[in-house]
């Protein structure tokens, strides 16, 4: 059996070495592993990650919990514990610069300055002891080199500007005194104030009721396109990467198994892990029909399969499937990159019969 | 801004209810209380707290305005027709000695214990204020970086903690030569942050896994701003406890080690020392000498200690109002 696959990188061939060619690309993760060393042994919680993003482009990460999404936004911004945590190899490329080669000071100045990052707790992201106004104010003039009082004046306006009523108010109260949707507005607007390059949203709407999940979401996207940063969103929420991002990154195990635009993922979806995803969400025309799931469960991180890492939960799997791993590669005919055998060569051929086989495929559960 | 929005903040539920019955149409709201306005509310419907507080705030007084009113002068004598040997009990006419007086030299007792008041709170308050400084400062760091770090600063801690330290003490003063008050408060506190750091140092493991710390992080927030701004004040309930019951445990180390011999020189009036002097004169009838200067030091260690009880109620943030 031949083992050996024809790979053609989503990232452009040999550019392993200096920054990325196109001055239009804001941040590019190539190859990126990222480890845990527990008791048990090594946890690979991001195990080879490559994507890139450009200047004012929107990124969904989804995935479910545990895939590494979450671990992949705390090693851009440096802020894993290590030990336990290690980042093994891959690069960072953001904005000409290698952050993993930064040092902690410099590091620093890109934190807050060049990417801010946004949690899934607003109830507890803030300290109770400040007044949001000293909060807000404390990142301006630490990057904005302003005195207090100009800092405390462009808080009131990051306030405003993220909708919050009555901000000369409001910037004097202490967290305890707001609900958690005006929390999170805070934090937006905090990550805002100081003109980010990057906003990174880990799950910013999980921890708010479902009525102000649509308002948080329709505020990062209207601010996004108002400052024009570029937006990497991490949920595990399908809705929320449908109504949000134009590209969207499945990831499964700590790799990423499928890339594309939301339309052609979310409609078409060439990965047997994206498509279980997408059928296994409840749907108006499946009333009273048992719900679809992925069966079985994520691999043990310390007893891996040895091959496609979702090949014992795929309903597709075959013999390659067990001993070889598949790479990300372009699916014929589209823009969508694939970690999957049926979209290579070798697999076209057992594409076909399953495709005869189901009639018409799993394609178009969303359409 | 039109209005100045401050001129619609009340401070009360009460008021604000007023004033909307009275002005239905008024944009008025509640004023916004930091941790330490809602933890001084707490403390002061706390009445052993209020009384432990008073009580403290009166021996702080008479400790700091008493010596200046009426100064112990080792070399004052009584005239020689009022020579007791045995010291005058507590009187106030014809002579003014309420406490009266000690055996042989005939001192006022009061003058003593005002004075031992003054010298006791002197050392124990400085001895906690440095004590908790340091301890705050090693707990802090070791927390929050924690490693090899934390291990190695901690391990100090251990080690001087298995040592007991009353003997620390009495060595210490030994060698370093006892008698002058500053050398023995210096003692006392650099043996006493041990458990200061430790307390500082566990509450610190737990702060530093709190979002806002990810958050101050992320805002490129350095690591000693993080620790000693972000995160000492969320730390701070915990130690002003310790720093007030740590107060009264200096006022009776001081006279534990005092009254063995230890202390502070003799002759300096601490409460101590006066106790040490009364030993023998017990036994000879005189009990007020010894009755007087022990009461002072219950009533401050009591104060404190019902101090420290409102405290740690009124700081504790899941407290309600």
């Amino acid at each position: 059996m031949k083992q050996k696959m024809v790979v053609d990188d989503p990232v452009a061939g040999d550019s392993r070495l200096g920054p990325p060619s196109d001055p239009e690309t804001l941040l590019e993760i190539r190859d990126l592993h990222t480890y845990f060393h527990v008791m048990d042994g090594t946890v690979k919680a991001v195990d080879g990650v490559t994507f890139s993003l450009k200047r004012g482009e929107t990124l969904g990460l989804v995935g479910e919990s545990g895939c590494g999404k979450s671990v992949t936004a705390l090693t851009i911004m440096q802020l894993l514990d290590m030990p336990p945590g290690e980042i093994a190899s891959g690069q960072i490329w953001f904005d000409g610069r290698d952050l993993l080669q930064l040092d902690s000071d410099d590091m620093r100045q890109v934190r807050g300055a060049d990417i801010a990052m946004i949690f899934q707790e607003p109830m507890t992201s803030l300290n109770p002891v400040f007044t949001i106004g000293d909060q807000i104010s404390e990142a301006i003039v630490l990057h904005q080199h302003v005195g207090k009082k100009e800092a405390w004046v462009r808080s009131i306006d990051a306030l405003r500007s993220v909708g919050i009523p009555a901000p000369e108010r409001r910037v004097k109260q202490y967290p305890h005194e707001m609900s958690g949707g005006i929390r999170q507005r805070v934090m937006i607007a905090m990550a805002l104030s100081c003109n980010p390059k990057l906003l990174l949203a880990d799950e910013p709407t999980t921890a708010l009721d479902v009525t102000i999940q649509a308002q948080i979401l329709e505020l990062i996207k209207e601010l996004q396109a108002r400052t024009g940063a570029a937006l990497l969103l991490i949920t595990h929420d399908l809705a929320v990467v449908a109504e949000t991002v134009q590209n969207v990154a499945v990831m499964y195990a700590g790799r990423i198994v499928e890339t594309g635009t939301v339309e052609e993922v979310l409609l078409g979806p060439t990965h047997p892990y994206t498509q279980g995803l997408l059928n296994s969400i409840p749907a108006l025309h499946k009333r009273g029909q048992e719900l679809d799931v992925i069966k079985g469960v994520v691999p043990n991180p310390f007893r891996m399969p040895p091959g496609c890492k979702f090949e014992p939960r795929c309903p597709y799997s075959c013999d390659l499937c067990r001993t070889s791993e598949p790479e990300l590669v372009a699916v014929p005919g589209r823009k969508s990159h694939s970690r999957c055998f049926l979209q290579t060569h070798e697999g076209a051929a057992r594409r076909g019969d399953f495709e005869r086989a189901a009639g018409s495929t799993v394609r178009g559960v969303m359409g | 801004m039109d209005d100045d929005p401050k001129a619609l903040i009340v401070e009360s539920p009460a008021a604000l209810e007023e004033l909307l019955t009275e002005h239905p149409d008024y944009d008025v709201q509640l004023e916004s209380l930091n941790q330490w306005q809602l933890s001084w509310r707490r403390f002061k419907r706390h009445r052993m707290a209020l009384v432990g507080a008073v009580m403290f705030l009166f021996m702080l007084v008479v400790g700091v305005v008493g010596p200046v009113l009426m100064p112990f002068d080792k070399n004052s004598l009584v005239p020689l027709d009022q020579v007791v040997n045995n010291g005058r009990p507590p009187m106030l006419v014809p002579y003014f000695h309420p406490f009266g007086e000690t055996q042989e030299l005939q001192y006022d007792v009061l003058t003593l214990v005002i004075n031992g008041i003054g010298l006791s709170l002197l050392i124990s308050v400085l001895a906690t204020v440095i004590s908790v400084v340091i301890g705050t400062f090693v707990g802090c760091v070791a927390g929050y970086v924690g490693g090899f770090l934390d291990t190695f600063l901690m391990r100090i801690v251990d080690a001087l903690l298995a040592l007991p330290l009353i003997y620390l003490i009495l060595i210490a003063s030994r060698f370093l030569g006892s008698g002058n008050w500053f050398t023995v408060m210096l003692i006392f506190a650099l043996l006493g942050w041990l458990q200061t750091a430790r307390l500082v140092r566990s509450v610190m493991l737990s702060l530093r896994e709190e979002d806002y710390v990810d958050a101050a992080r992320v805002a490129g927030i350095g690591q000693m701003r993080i620790i000693f701004r972000h995160l000492l004040p969320n730390a701070m309930s915990p130690i002003i406890v310790a720093a007030s019951l740590s107060v009264a445990g200096f006022i009776v180390t001081e006279a534990f080690v005092s009254f063995l011999g230890f202390g502070v020189d003799p002759a300096t009036p601490t409460l101590g020392n006066i106790l040490s002097g009364a030993q023998e004169a017990i036994g000879a009838g005189n009990w007020w000498w010894a009755v007087f200067p022990g009461l002072a030091i219950v009533f401050i260690v009591l104060g404190v200690n019902f101090m420290g009880d409102g405290l740690q109620d009124a700081l504790d943030p899941r407290a309600k109002i």
